[in-house]
């Protein structure tokens, strides 16, 4: 199953988790190091989902009867 | 059988065939509007009541299913259906829909319906759901072609990009809409992938028009989603039933867009002032690390020294006690070491009369012969 990537919510939550453990300054320097590599890693991620301009729209087929399946259609 | 020049004579059973393909070629569907009369519930499944105006009163008969809400008599519907003749209870339409007309009978079912759904507890706070923020899907259920389509979409995409959206389109209004919503709600929740969250929206108008918002159908539909949701209904004045329900209401599809993303200006801004953070944490924690080392250097040079002193000063005390030990030190006091044949004598038994000894004194070496003393007898 391919790895999904994550979400802009989920990559900001994950950026606040480490700002937070990082300000607490209890951390070893090594570990600071490394904690920082990756805050600089998500703001380049985050910046880069926020310069995507547009949303996808599909249009969801809604099933005839109760029973079917709903598919998705792309637009 | 038929007698020339007269009607023809049917059985009963005939007529009551011929009259139902008589209704169902010229009304194979009609919405009657009138007062709601006689209704009851039998074994929880069947709907019977009469709809009436001062002209007549006509008998309809559904299901329980298709109730827009909890009814009482005196109520104004539009009831669609198809008219029928049964062979043995007379006629009646067979119901299809049921809709609320009139804004008193709108406003009277769906305070019905707020109470009961009150009382199982479907408007709960405790029930509400946060929702992601912003989220990476969203299932949209509207009518493509309304306002509130372009509004929500238009307001969404300036504010912020790279979202899926899928939309349900439905009628919002209408016989149709209230199954048609259901149904959709119920699809997103059944998909693989489902979206993040759900918005239902359409813009305002009248009573009538917004009805399937507190149809009792919709309203259970949002409220037992398993995905979060959000209902905006562009109106101000009443808040219908579904937002009730719902996770998260907004005021409009526009408002629906707003509280659903931020700002990407707001956002870059934000993500700038947590990189200027990272920044400083990182620099403070470096500059912590290196003043640490520098008072570690400075503790293990003090250390050193210390321990230098120390062993300096065993060293001292360790020679002087080599030096009170030296027999070189004995013999600058005075003392000499006599050998014989190289062996230091220990013992006057040793010796005897005229035994050269080598004599060894502090500064240097004699050879002496040995004399008896006088009174010794050896």
């Amino acid at each position: 199953m391919p790895k999904r990537s994550k979400s802009y919510n989920e990559l900001k939550t994950e950026l606040d988790t480490l700002l937070d453990e990082l300000a607490r300054g209890d951390m070893d320097i090594e570990v600071a190091i490394d904690y920082f590599k990756r805050g600089k890693n998500l703001l380049a991620e985050l910046e880069k989902r926020l310069k995507v301009a547009e949303n996808t729209i599909k249009s969801l087929a809604l099933p005839t009867r109760a029973d079917d399946e709903p598919s998705e259609v792309k637009k | 059988m038929s007698a020339p020049g007269s009607a023809p004579v049917l059985e009963v059973g005939e007529l009551a065939a011929l009259l139902n393909q008589t209704l169902e070629y010229a009304y194979p569907l009609v919405v009657v509007r009138g007062e709601l009369n006689g209704f009851r519930v039998s074994r929880n499944k069947w709907l019977r009541f009469n709809l009436q105006d001062s002209e007549a009163s006509l008998p309809f008969f559904g299901s329980v299913y298709q109730l827009p809400g909890p009814l009482s008599d005196g109520m104004l519907l539009e009831v669609s259906g198809t008219p029928r003749l049964h062979p043995r209870f007379g006629f009646s339409v067979s119901v299809r829909s049921i809709q609320l007309a009139g804004e008193g009978s709108i406003k009277k079912a769906a305070e019905l319906l707020k109470q009961k759904l009150t009382a199982e507890g479907l408007f709960d706070p405790a029930r509400k759901r946060h929702l992601p923020y912003p989220p990476a899907s969203i299932g949209l259920i509207t009518s493509k072609t309304s306002a509130a389509y372009a509004d929500f979409t238009k307001v969404l995409g300036g504010r912020f990009g790279g979202m899926a959206i899928t939309l349900a389109d439905v009628a919002v209004q209408g016989q149709a809409a209230a199954e048609q919503i259901v149904r959709a709600v119920q699809s997103f929740g059944a998909l693989a992938s489902p979206p993040d969250v759900l918005v239902l929206t359409r813009g305002g108008g009248a009573a009538e028009d917004l009805q399937v918002f507190s149809d009792e159908r919709v309203v259970r539909a949002v409220a037992a989603s398993r995905i979060p949701t959000l209902v905006a209904v562009g109106h101000e004045i009443d808040i219908s039933l579904a937002e009730l329900a719902a996770d998260v209401r907004a005021s409009t599809p526009s408002n629906a867009a707003e509280l659903l993303v931020p700002e990407r200006h707001a956002v870059l801004r934000e993500l700038h002032t947590a990189e200027r953070q990272l920044k400083d944490t990182i620099q403070r924690q470096l500059k912590a690390a290196r003043s640490e080392l520098e008072l570690a250097f400075m503790g293990l040079g003090e250390s050193a020294l210390r321990m230098m002193e120390l062993r300096q000063s065993e060293i001292t005390r360790a020679e002087r006690l080599l030096a009170a030990f030296s027999p070189r030190a004995v013999l600058m006091r005075g003392y000499a070491v006599l050998r014989k044949g190289g062996r230091v004598v220990r013992s006057t038994s040793a010796l005897n009369a005229d035994d050269i000894v080598d004599v060894e004194m502090a500064d240097g070496h004699l050879s002496a012969m040995v004399k008896p003393q006088k009174g010794d007898s050896s």
